[in-house]
């Protein structure tokens, strides 16, 4: 064992203020001429004097006078963990519902506000019969009795050219 | 004294004889004030170890119900050292529900320090208590009871169960280890 070994043997002695006098002084003379081991030997210290600041703030914790506390009985915290059991999973299950039911009554309200059950899509009628043509353009009435229908005319090209009033003629029924 | 599950204990409690056979047994009165003294002293025991006063309480009730359930008397030479490794016992296996209490009220700083240099100081000891948590468990109680109870080694050892010099090869280790742990910590942060 070398020097620095030997001294920081003593190291648990020196901070338990439990060495002797020859060796408190061997190790002394050894810390003045040797940088490592002082510092070694700080670092513990310093460690051991927090410590025992630590140990001071929880006796002064502990010394707080206590507040007496009543604790339930064992029967009645089984109870209460049972009750609160049953509340957590009573509002899960109220919430699931209630999702499912919002949805699905958002579906509903769709359907029954816009297509009331008793009637069917309705239908938009274009009828030419009743078209008018005034200078240049095809008057088209369309009729639907749901204001929520969006109409969305699509221009395009005739395929052919019926003449109007000839539908019947030609066997075309409104479209 | 305490109302509720403690009150139960020392009123309902039935003195026994000692196992020599030799001393009287105590009376309920001789058994409040023996379990008071030795209350004290868990307490704060198991704040060093759990820092949380409720459940430092908590701890060391269970501990005393436990003594009561094996009929253990403060007359037993045996009681004092066994209630303090049953505290230790109970503590280093308790999860710790609550945080711990902050340190910052309750060091005992010299009112002249500097507000920087208190709240690296109420810092250094926070890391330093946290490092004592990561300490193997012989490490931990050896250490606790020594630096911060500042008991002897012999008695330490007789509560852990141990012989002298297994008690101070723990301490040893444990200094070192937490020493290891700050200066890692402080290189670290100093990055």
């Amino acid at each position: 064992m070398n020097g620095c070994e030997a001294i920081r043997a003593h190291l648990d002695d020196w901070l338990d203020d439990a060495l002797g006098q020859a060796d408190r002084d061997r190790v002394a003379a050894h810390l003045q001429d040797c940088r490592d081991c002082e510092a070694f030997f700080a670092r513990h210290r310093s460690i051991a004097t927090d410590l025992a600041a630590l140990g001071g703030a929880a006796d002064r914790m502990a010394a707080l006078p206590v507040t007496p506390r009543r604790r339930p009985s064992s029967t009645a915290r089984v109870l209460l963990r049972i009750a609160a059991g049953v509340a957590l999973m009573t509002t899960v299950g109220l919430l699931v519902v209630s999702y499912f039911d919002d949805s699905q009554r958002d579906a509903q309200r769709f359907v029954q506000d816009d297509f009331p059950r008793d009637s069917e899509v309705p239908t938009i009628e274009v009828s030419r019969f009743h078209s008018t043509h005034e200078a240049g353009r095809i008057v088209v009435p369309i009729a639907c009795d749901n204001p929520k229908v969006h109409i969305v005319w699509l221009y395009n090209t005739a395929e052919r050219d019926v003449p109007l009033g000839d539908e019947e003629e030609n066997g075309e029924k409104p479209v | 004294m305490w109302p509720g599950r403690f009150e139960a204990m020392t009123y309902d409690l039935k003195p026994a004889s000692s196992p020599s056979g030799g001393s009287a047994p105590l009376s309920g009165a001789g058994w409040t004030a023996a379990v008071e003294d030795h209350r004290r002293g868990l307490v704060r025991l198991a704040m060093k170890l759990v820092w949380h006063r409720d459940d430092a309480e908590d701890l060391v009730q269970e501990a005393f119900q436990l003594a009561v359930a094996k009929r253990m008397t403060p007359a037993d030479e045996r009681f004092g050292p066994w209630l303090y490794r049953t505290v230790s016992n109970l503590c280093l296996n308790h999860r710790r529900k609550r945080k711990a209490e902050p340190l910052a009220d309750w060091l005992d700083l010299a009112d002249d320090v500097r507000p920087d240099d208190r709240a690296q100081q109420v810092e250094r000891l926070a890391r330093l208590r946290e490092a004592m948590g990561r300490l193997p468990d012989r490490q931990r109680l050896a250490l606790t009871l020594r630096a911060l109870e500042e008991m002897e080694y012999p008695r330490i050892a007789e509560i852990m169960e141990l012989s002298v010099s297994a008690v101070r090869a723990h301490v040893h280790f444990g200094r070192v280890r937490l020493a290891e742990s700050m200066s890692d910590e402080k290189s670290g942060a100093s990055r």
